[in-house]
């Protein structure tokens, strides 16, 4: 998973590097609140004890063996703010003293591993445990979080490396960096995360959170706030902004090189499929077209968004109430 | 007398001889490769330590000085687009590490690693079927299906290769010349929290006591292990292991707070120094500045 | 003067479990104190409980005549105590956190806020003093048992501080560094320091203790007087599991004593001597 040094351009690099930054702030920011004079300790040996974790080879039915990267387990333990940093320790370790990622793709290795895998397993475990779940179903969930949690980091890796050729290229148009288009580095990265290493980390994650909470079941992080509240509030938000995604859709971007608005487009909507309409109405260069045409569509778009939301929720409520156990 | 310790029968049968199983070689299981994984750790961990006090020419600049020069020259080969001029940055890397009494074979093995793997995951493009182009060694041709090696793609791969290659080999060269401490000191000098550095040096410091823990365990259960474990034992060791390591995490953590608060810390990492900067430092930086700018516009 | 006074201390582990009950001792300065205590009697807890690294449910604690609360160990009173008050741990592990031996000695200072050259000359000093000038580079790895015993002392005696609570100091180290230990703690008596020493090893209290505070196995003290008098009280310190009695034989002669883990044999009862 963890992306060598040479791969990735320098400009994707420093795309990934600026979008850990703000999360990388934030995570130091909360954690100094929580932890005060314990904060350097903690990290240093949650850091020191995912790097084992990295280190270790996990049994999988069918005999085989591979390694974890352990994020979820680190989110589900001690939260998600502080996994951010854990991983992002460890990934940095990994880097410079072992050579194992590469120093220029701690951004782009931060962003997938340390930023969206321990943030997707621990929504994930907590949409799927919500309510007051038995041993089984807890079991599940961390199955469920760490498997779902290493494929959307594959993922995000894939289209990483999979625009490469598209936006760095030679004039003759030869790939500088990964050679592999989309089209490709999707399915790859795809086939060999659903069919195995996302079973590792899924059943990694199971296997270490289970049996910690038999032994002892106060070890498990407490949020603060409830994280489906969160999660609604994120939704909402969404929701309310996919119209402007519409609205950007339809002005000229003349001014923009295409190769750019290609890698913004192209990998970040991609990568972070729900937030598309959050990211889009960042784009500065606002040109507002006549707004009446648009607004009927809008207000279908908001609705359809809405109703698509309100399904989907209401399917994971009816599954979590028959599924009390 | 009255005896403290009774001693069951089972315990008193000593029979000593050679195990008439040994012979066959058992399956690498799991245990056995995390044992591995560690021993092979440890070892690399300790390698730059022999390279760090030689007397050449990059132990003799500055630490701060010598990571600013090693990012910017591996920035550079980021930015370099063609075959000859990432070449030309490998031989100075050569050049570099010879200067610094490390052999160049020895900073090939670091790489090894990347670079077969590399090398596996590109080789398709070198075939027409990927990158079409110049015939340069045909393989075979059948109907109206041709497969060769295309001019373009042997190029391609060898940009990619080189490039991997220049940016591993020159980070390796910069760990093997400097030892663990002086590369948390350098740190210090760039725009870094404070605190995420104190973390740093810290993690590195426990992952060796952590791997201490995980190698004894691992030893004593490959010692008392008679036949292979079913995959949920295993599992089920395994996760204990973990547990265990994690415990002794928490404990440290607790013991390392409490140590630093009886030590007057109070939130703020306070350090001191003892680096100083000469003209070479300020030269060899300006150095790396140079090829940086050539390399930008290359 | 009294360095500390601890009037009704009792504490609770965070599990409820409890850690110690009614304690009163005091600890007068320049003097040598070992407390003794069986493993689980709450010595090391005591003990962290003067350093100001934990804090009682009941009771109090003042330290120089200032009351010691998680409230009060703050801003100037925090440093004051912190420069005053050295703490050695049980386990060397946990207290060398800085990637060398330099750094680690040079770390309390620094965070004294000692002007820097001054941290230099202690660094130099406390290295020489112990004699262990080449681990100065040294990375913790790279440290045996005794050696990480010796800098985790280095390392609390840079602060200068006047007052030295080192837990269960003899723990695993092989005999010449415990000479080494010996000779140091006698060294730092003759200069006044004041010593408190958390142990379940009677040669320390008979080498290097003026007086000895005994824990039970129920978190309460038992005795608390000279090494003399106290360790003479063969039923208390059976009762409290710090010696054990058994039975040898030589021969037709059979022989009935007692001993801690590291003592001598003290006497023989039912033989010659």
């Amino acid at each position: 998973m963890h992306i060598p040094d040479g791969y990735l351009s320098p400009k994707t690099c420093g795309i990934l590097y600026l979008a850990m930054a703000p999360v990388w702030y934030l995570a130091a920011r909360k954690l100094q609140k929580t932890l005060q004079a314990k904060e350097i300790p903690t990290l240093a040996l949650s850091a020191a004890f995912t790097f084992v974790i990295m280190m270790f080879n996990i049994p999988i039915p069918g005999g085989t063996t591979g390694h974890m990267v352990g994020a979820v387990v680190v989110a589900c333990m001690l939260g998600p703010w502080a996994a951010v940093v854990a991983v992002s320790i460890a990934l940095t370790i990994q880097a410079l003293l072992f050579g194992d990622g590469g120093v220029t793709t701690l951004g782009a290795n931060s962003f997938n591993m340390a930023f969206l895998m321990p943030f997707a397993g621990y929504y994930v475990y907590h949409i799927i445990a919500a309510g007051n779940p038995g041993q089984k179903r807890k079991w599940i969930a961390f199955l469920i979080a760490g498997y779902v949690a290493m494929n959307i980091a594959a993922l995000a890796a894939a289209v990483e490396l999979g625009i490469q050729p598209l936006i760095a290229s030679s004039p003759d148009g030869r790939p500088l960096y990964a050679p592999y288009p989309l089209s490709i580095t999707i399915p790859a990265m795809a086939a060999s995360h659903l069919l195995f290493f996302g079973l590792i980390e899924g059943i990694g994650t199971a296997m270490i959170v289970s049996y910690i909470l038999k032994t002892n079941e106060a070890v498990l992080y407490k949020p603060a706030v409830n994280p489906l509240r969160r999660l609604w509030i994120g939704l909402g938000i969404l929701i309310l902004l996919t119209p402007l995604g519409l609205l950007s859709q339809g002005t000229a971007w003349g001014e923009w090189a295409s190769k750019e608005l290609k890698a913004l487009l192209g990998f970040i909507p991609e990568g972070l499929k729900g937030l598309e309409g959050f990211w889009t109405s960042l784009m500065p260069g606002y040109n507002i077209p006549g707004f009446d045409s648009q607004v009927k569509s809008a207000l279908g778009y908001v609705i359809s968004a809405a109703l698509g939301s309100a399904m989907i929720v209401l399917t994971i409520y009816i599954a979590g109430r028959i599924w009390k156990k | 007398m009255e005896k403290v310790v009774k001693i069951p029968d089972w315990l008193k049968r000593t029979e000593v001889g050679v195990c008439p199983c040994c012979a066959a070689g058992r399956g690498r299981g799991f245990i056995e490769k995390n044992i591995e994984a560690m021993a092979s750790f440890l070892k690399e961990v300790l390698e730059p330590e022999s390279f760090s006090n030689k007397r050449g020419l990059l132990q003799a600049i500055d630490p701060r000085a010598r990571l600013f020069g090693a990012l910017l020259f591996i920035v550079s080969a980021a930015l370099l687009k063609g075959v000859l001029s990432i070449t030309g940055l490998l031989f100075m890397v050569a050049a570099m590490s010879l200067a610094s009494r490390i052999n160049v074979i020895i900073l090939f093995r670091r790489t090894l690693p990347v670079l077969a793997f590399t090398l596996f995951l590109v080789l398709p493009t070198m075939f027409n079927f990927i990158t079409p182009g110049a015939v340069i060694v045909k393989i075979f041709s059948f109907n109206y299906f041709d497969l060769y090696i295309s001019k373009q793609g042997l190029e391609n791969i060898s940009v990619f290769l080189l490039r991997v290659a220049a940016m591993a080999s020159i980070l390796s060269l910069f760990i093997l010349t400097t030892g663990y401490p002086d590369i948390f000191r350098a740190l210090r000098s760039f725009p870094i929290p404070r605190f995420f550095i104190t973390a740093l040096s810290m993690t590195f410091r426990y992952i060796m006591v952590l791997i201490k823990v995980a190698e004894d365990s691992h030893m004593a259960r490959k010692a008392r292990t008679i036949k292979s474990l079913t995959v949920k034992e295993g599992r089920g060791w395994l996760a204990s292991q973990i547990w265990l390591i994690m415990q002794r995490s928490m404990e440290i953590a607790e013991g390392v707070s409490l140590a630093m608060a009886a030590r007057g810390f109070t939130g703020e990492v306070k350090t001191m120094s003892s680096f100083k900067m000469r003209g070479r430092d300020y030269i060899w930086m300006g150095f790396a500045i140079f090829v940086l700018l050539l390399s930008a516009q290359a | 003067m009294t360095v500390f006074n601890i009037e009704k201390v009792s504490y609770h582990y965070a599990d409820k479990h409890l850690g110690l009950k009614d304690i009163n001792m005091r600890v007068e300065i320049g003097e040598s104190l070992a407390i003794l205590g069986a493993n689980g009697s709450g010595k090391s807890t005591l003990l962290k409980i003067m350093a100001g690294l934990a804090f009682p449910v009941q009771g109090s604690v003042m330290a120089f005549g200032k009351l010691v609360t998680q409230d009060s160990l703050i801003g100037e009173f925090a440093g004051f105590f912190r420069g005053k008050v050295g703490f050695v741990f049980q386990e060397p592990d946990v207290q060398i956190f800085c990637p060398t031996v330099w750094d680690e000695i040079a770390f309390g200072p620094l965070q004294l806020d000692i002007p820097k050259d001054e941290v230099k000359q202690r660094i130099e000093d406390v290295l020489d003093m112990l004699g262990i000038r080449p681990l100065k580079d040294r990375q913790p790895h790279h440290l045996s048992g005794g050696e990480k015993k010796k800098v985790a002392i280095a390392a609390v005696l840079s602060i200068n501080p006047d007052v030295l609570l080192l837990d269960e100091p003899t723990g695993g180290l092989d005999p010449r560094t415990q000479v080494w230990f010996f000779e140091l703690i006698d060294e730092l008596r003759k200069i006044k320091k004041t010593i408190v020493m958390a142990t379940h090893d009677l040669s320390i209290v008979e080498d290097l203790a003026d007086r000895v505070v005994v824990l039970s196995e129920e978190h309460t003290i038992v005795s608390d007087g000279r090494p003399v008098e106290v360790l003479r009280d063969k039923d208390m310190l059976l009762k409290v599991n710090i010696i054990h009695e058994h039975t040898h034989r030589h021969g037709d002669i059979t022989h009935i004593h007692s001993h801690g883990p590291f003592a001598r044999h003290d006497e023989h009862e039912g033989g010659d001597k």
